[in-house]
C-alpha cells in the first residue's frame, strides 16, 4: 500500500498536469456513483443551513427568512427559561451518557460474536433476528414492553414472582425507568448498529489469522491482538459521530414509555420542546431548540476528536 | 482526502436538522379557480367526480389538494413557498392564530357570512352563540368555527358475569353502588379463581382529560376546563371541588379498589382490561357498544371472531350519580374545528362568497349533501335496509365501502374533505344527518348518555400565555393529581400544589381568561 502511495506521488510531481484529470478519469463510475450522494448532502443539508437565522426572528411565513422580524435571543431566553429547563437538561445528558456508556460498546461486541461464527444458516438467522426490531417504530416496541413488564400480567413479573420476589412496576418506578429505556434501546439497536463493524471486521487481512494460528494464538488472543486494533479506527469515528447527537436522547422511546410517575427523570429537550411548542408554525422556538442541540452536538464532536487524536497519535481521528 | 471531506460533510450535517422555508412572492393563480385545502386524513384525486359537480353546480373551477399527513407541516410549506391556499381547515385556535399574526388570513365579516352562508349562521346561533367567540381573534372574526354537532357523554360497561356472580341485581347507578360494587369486585373474587387479582377500576393517569372523569362528574367539577362561577372566571383544575373527589379516589386506591397500573394505562389498554378480567367497569362512548350503532356492532362481531370463548357480557349502564344526582364526564362542547380563508380574499369578495355559499349548500341541503358525502344511490351507496329506506341509514356499496383508493376517485367520504363544514361527530347538518340516522340508538342514547353538561364554558380558548404555560401545566395536573390519588403526596399539602400551580402560570392564564370571559364571552351570553 505505501510503497504504491509514494509511487504516484512521484508520477504525480513529473506529470503535474493530466495527473488529476487522469485520476478523475479512472475513478469516474466511483465519483459517479458518490454524486447523488453528494448532491443529497448539499441540496437537503448545507442549504438549509440558511434556516438557523429564523432561531433569531419571529419568523414568518408569508415573509420569509429574509424578511421577518429580528428578535435578538428572544427564543433562546423562552427556551432557557421555562420553569423546568434546568432538569430537562440534566435528563437528557444523563441518559444520553447513559446510552452512549452502555450502549455504544454493545454492537462491537456482537459483532465480534458474529465475526466468530462459521458462515452458514445459524449465523444468518441470528443475525436477521438481531437487527430486526431496528424496524419496529417506539409505539409498537412501547406497546409490547408495557405488557411483558406489567406488574399484574408482565412476564417479567410472572418470573420474578416464581422465583419469590415481589412486582415491580417498571415504567412507574423512577429507579427503574432510566435503566428500562437504556437496556430497551440497546436490544432495539444493537444488531443494526452491528453491521459496520461486523463490515470492517471483514476488510480484515485474512494472512494476518492464518499467521496467528500458526503461531498457535486462541481465539481469544486473535481478537483481541488482531480483531479490535484493526477496527479501532471505525469505533473511534463511530464515537466521534455519535457524540454528536449527545442532546438527542430518543424523543420517540420516551415519548410513548414516560408516565406521571417518572416524569422527574423521563423529561428531556425533545418532550420539553414538544410541550412548549403546542402551537403549530412555532419555527423559530423549534429552530432556537435546534440550534442548541447543534452547538452543544458541534461542540461535542470537536472535544471527542481531539481526544481520539490524542490518545491514537492522530490516526483514529476524524480529521 | 476524499475521506476527511466526507466525514466533514457528515458531521456538519448534524447541524442542520433545521426546516427547509424561503419567502417568495404571493402566487395568487387565475382569480377564478379555488385553491381548496380540505379536511386532513381524507384522500381525494384531482378531477373527481364530486369535484366536477360542484364546478358544474356552482360555476367554479377547483384546484383540490388533499393533505393525508403531517398537515401542518405542508401546509407551512405550500404557504412559505407564496402558495397560500383561498380555503383550508383549520384544527383549533393555537393552530391558525399564528397565521393571523403573520398577515395570511383574511378577517371575515360577520354579517358578510350570514348573508352567503345563512344557514350555517343560523345553526350557529340557535346551538350556542359563545361559539362565536371561539373564531374571535385580536377583535375580529379570522375563522369559521364548526359546530360539534351531536356530542353524548359515555356510558359505564360492567362485566355482566361479575355482577351475577356477586348478586348485584341492579347496575350500580350512584357513586355509592358504585363503590359498593368496587369492593366486592376486589374483595369477593368475582371471577372465582381463588385469586386476588381484581380490580374495581382504573384511570387514564396522564390524560389531562380524562383522569377520573367520570367521577369528577359526579361531583359537578370537570377538573382541566374553565368554570364560570358568577362573573368569575375559575380553573376547575385548582377548586376544593376537585380536592374532594381526589381525598375520595385516594381512600379507594388506599383500599385496593382502583388498579395500581392506571398511572400507565390508556385508552386502548383499558378496554382490554375489561375484557381480561382485571378491572370490572369502563366508561366508554355509547356507540362503542350498542348493538345499534355500525361500530358498536362491528366490535362486538372482531370480540367474537378473535376470542369466541372470553366474549364477555358487557351491560350497559349509567355514569355514576352524585350526592346531588349530578352525572357526566369530559365533554368538547359544541364549537368544534374551523375554516379559515388566505389573506388575499379580504379584497375578492365575490371569491369568499362563493365558497361560502358551497361549503353552506354542501352541508345544509340534503340532496347535495348526499352527493358530496355518499354519491350515487345504487351506484357508490344505497339504504343499509332499502325496506325501510332513509331512516335505516346509508352505507357505501362495494368496492367503496372498504377500498379509500375507490372513495379518492370520486371524491366522496365521510371525513369532510369538500363538507368542510360537517359536524364532527355526524357526515352533514344534523337534521340532515338525523334523517338517516338509527332511531333506536337515538333513544339509547338519550336514556343512558346525555347529561350535556361539562364542557368547558369559555370553549376552550387559546389565551395569549397558552403556548407558554399550558404544555407545563398539564404536566403539573397530571402528575399532581396522581400522586395525590395514589398516596406519593399528601392530600394535606393541596395548598402547595395550588400556589405552586399558579406560580406556574396557573395564574396569569385565570387572568387572561377573565379578560377573555369579558372580552367575548360576557355579553353573548
Amino acid at each position: 500500500m505505501t510503497a504504491e502511495t509514494v509511487k504516484n506521488n512521484c508520477r504525480i510531481e513529473n506529470k503535474k498536469g493530466n495527473a488529476m484529470l487522469k485520476n478523475i478519469k479512472k475513478h469516474r463510475y466511483l465519483l459517479l456513483m458518490l454524486t447523488p450522494g453528494l448532491l443529497y448532502f448539499v441540496i437537503f443539508r448545507y442549504i438549509p443551513i440558511y434556516g438557523v437565522l429564523m432561531a433569531f426572528q419571529d419568523y414568518s411565513l408569508k415573509y420569509g427568512v429574509l424578511g421577518s422580524k429580528w428578535v435578538g435571543l428572544k427564543h433562546f431566553i423562552s427556551l432557557f427559561s421555562g420553569g423546568d429547563f434546568q432538569l430537562v437538561l440534566k435528563n437528557t445528558v444523563l441518559i444520553s451518557f447513559l446510552k452512549i456508556i452502555c450502549g455504544f460498546p454493545a454492537p462491537i461486541i456482537l459483532a465480534l460474536l458474529f465475526n466468530e461464527l462459521k458462515d452458514g444458516y445459524y449465523k444468518k438467522i441470528t443475525q436477521t433476528i438481531s437487527y430486526a426490531p431496528h424496524f419496529f417504530s417506539w409505539v409498537v416496541v412501547s406497546g409490547m414492553l408495557t405488557s411483558l413488564l406489567s406488574p399484574s400480567v408482565g412476564m417479567v413479573n410472572k418470573i420474578i414472582q416464581a422465583l419469590g420476589g415481589q412486582p415491580i412496576y417498571f415504567l412507574a418506578d423512577k429507579n427503574w425507568f432510566v435503566q428500562i429505556i437504556i437496556m430497551s434501546d440497546i436490544w432495539k439497536e444493537v444488531g443494526w448498529g452491528s453491521i459496520i463493524y461486523l463490515a470492517a471486521l471483514a476488510g480484515i487481512n485474512y494472512e494476518m489469522h492464518e499467521a496467528a494460528v500458526i503461531d498457535g494464538a486462541s481465539r481469544i488472543k486473535r481478537m483481541v491482538y488482531i480483531n479490535i486494533p484493526n477496527i479501532l479506527p471505525t469505533i473511534a469515528t463511530m464515537l466521534i459521530l455519535r457524540m454528536g447527537s449527545l442532546l438527542d436522547a430518543g424523543f420517540d422511546q420516551i415519548f410513548n414509555l414516560e408516565s406521571v410517575a417518572v416524569r422527574d427523570v423521563s423529561d428531556i429537550i425533545d418532550t420539553y420542546v414538544y410541550r412548549m411548542g403546542v402551537g403549530s408554525f412555532q419555527y423559530s422556538f423549534a429552530s432556537a431548540a435546534g440550534l442548541f442541540k447543534s452547538v452543544i452536538g458541534i461542540a461535542m464532536v470537536l472535544l471527542t476528536n481531539r481526544i481520539a487524536r490524542r490518545l491514537s497519535d492522530g490516526e483514529s481521528s476524524i480529521w | 482526502m476524499f475521506k476527511r471531506f466526507l466525514y466533514i460533510v457528515l458531521t456538519v450535517s448534524f447541524a442542520s436538522t433545521l426546516l427547509f422555508g424561503c419567502g417568495g412572492k404571493e402566487n395568487l393563480g387565475s382569480p377564478d379557480v379555488i385553491k381548496w385545502v380540505g379536511t386532513p386524513n381524507m384522500p381525494v384525486e384531482s378531477n373527481s367526480m364530486v369535484q366536477k359537480f360542484i364546478e358544474d353546480k356552482y360555476n367554479v373551477q377547483l384546484e383540490v389538494k388533499s393533505i393525508t399527513i403531517d398537515y401542518y407541516q405542508k401546509l407551512g410549506a405550500d404557504i412559505a413557498g407564496g402558495d397560500v391556499p383561498d380555503v383550508m381547515f383549520i384544527n383549533e385556535p393555537q393552530n391558525w392564530q399564528p397565521l393571523v399574526d403573520q398577515g395570511l388570513l383574511a378577517e371575515i365579516d360577520q354579517d358578510f357570512l350570514k348573508d352567503y352562508a345563512p344557514r350555517h349562521y343560523a345553526a350557529i346561533e340557535q346551538v350556542d352563540k359563545t361559539i362565536w367567540a371561539a373564531g374571535m381573534y385580536k377583535d375580529a372574526l379570522y375563522a369559521v368555527p364548526k359546530i360539534m354537532g351531536n356530542e353524548y357523554n359515555t356510558v359505564m360497561v360492567w362485566r355482566g358475569d361479575w355482577l351475577d356472580n356477586l348478586g348485584i341485581k341492579q347496575i350500580p347507578d350512584t357513586i355509592d353502588e358504585f363503590e359498593y360494587s368496587f369492593r366486592k369486585f376486589r374483595y369477593d373474587d368475582p371471577d372465582g379463581n381463588g385469586k386476588k387479582d381484581t380490580y374495581g377500576l382504573t384511570g387514564m393517569g396522564g390524560s389531562a382529560q380524562r383522569q377520573f372523569d367520570e367521577i369528577f362528574g359526579a361531583y359537578g367539577i370537570m377538573p382541566g376546563q374553565w368554570k364560570v362561577v358568577g362573573d368569575k372566571v375559575c380553573n376547575s383544575t385548582t377548586m376544593d371541588a376537585a380536592k374532594d373527589v381526589i381525598a375520595l379516589l385516594n381512600q379507594w386506591y388506599k383500599e385496593e379498589l382502583i388498579d395500581p397500573e392506571m398511572i400507565t394505562d390508556k385508552q386502548d389498554n383499558v378496554v382490554e382490561k375489561l375484557e381480561q378480567g382485571r378491572i370490572g367497569a369502563i366508561h366508554t362512548a355509547l356507540s362503542n357498544v350498542s348493538m345499534n350503532h355500525p361500530q358498536g356492532r362491528s366490535k362486538f362481531e372482531s370480540m367474537k371472531k378473535t376470542n369466541p370463548n372470553s366474549v364477555i357480557e358487557q351491560r350497559v349502564g349509567k355514569l355514576p350519580a352524585g350526592p346531588s344526582g349530578q352525572r357526566g364526564d369530559w365533554l368538547w362542547g359544541p364549537r368544534s374545528n374551523f375554516i379559515v380563508f388566505g389573506s388575499h380574499l379580504k379584497n375578492d369578495a365575490e371569491k369568499m362568497s362563493k365558497i361560502l355559499e358551497i361549503l353552506d349548500d354542501i352541508n345544509y341541503d340534503e340532496e347535495t349533501a348526499l352527493k358530496v358525502v355518499f354519491g350515487d344511490r345504487g351506484r357508490t351507496y344505497d339504504y343499509i335496509d332499502p325496506e325501510i329506506g332513509a331512516a335505516s341509514g346509508v352505507k357505501y356499496l362495494p368496492p367503496f365501502d372498504t377500498d379509500k383508493n375507490a372513495r379518492a376517485k370520486e371524491g366522496i367520504g365521510q371525513q369532510g374533505f369538500f363538507n368542510m363544514l360537517a359536524p364532527v361527530s355526524d357526515w352533514a347538518a344534523i337534521d340532515v344527518a338525523n334523517k338517516y340516522a338509527n332511531a333506536d340508538f337515538k333513544k339509547e342514547n338519550e336514556e343512558l348518555a346525555y347529561w350535556g353538561s361539562y364542557q368547558d364554558d369559555l370553549m376552550r380558548p387559546q389565551l395569549p400565555s397558552s403556548i407558554r404555560f399550558q404544555g407545563d401545566l398539564d404536566k403539573l395536573k397530571t402528575t399532581a393529581y396522581s400522586e395525590f390519588i395514589t398516596g406519593v403526596r399528601s392530600i394535606d399539602s393541596w395548598d402547595a400544589f395550588v400556589n405552586e400551580y399558579m406560580d406556574k402560570g396557573g395564574a396569569i392564564l385565570e387572568q387572561e381568561a377573565q379578560e377573555y370571559y369579558v372580552n367575548y364571552i360576557k355579553d353573548i351570553k
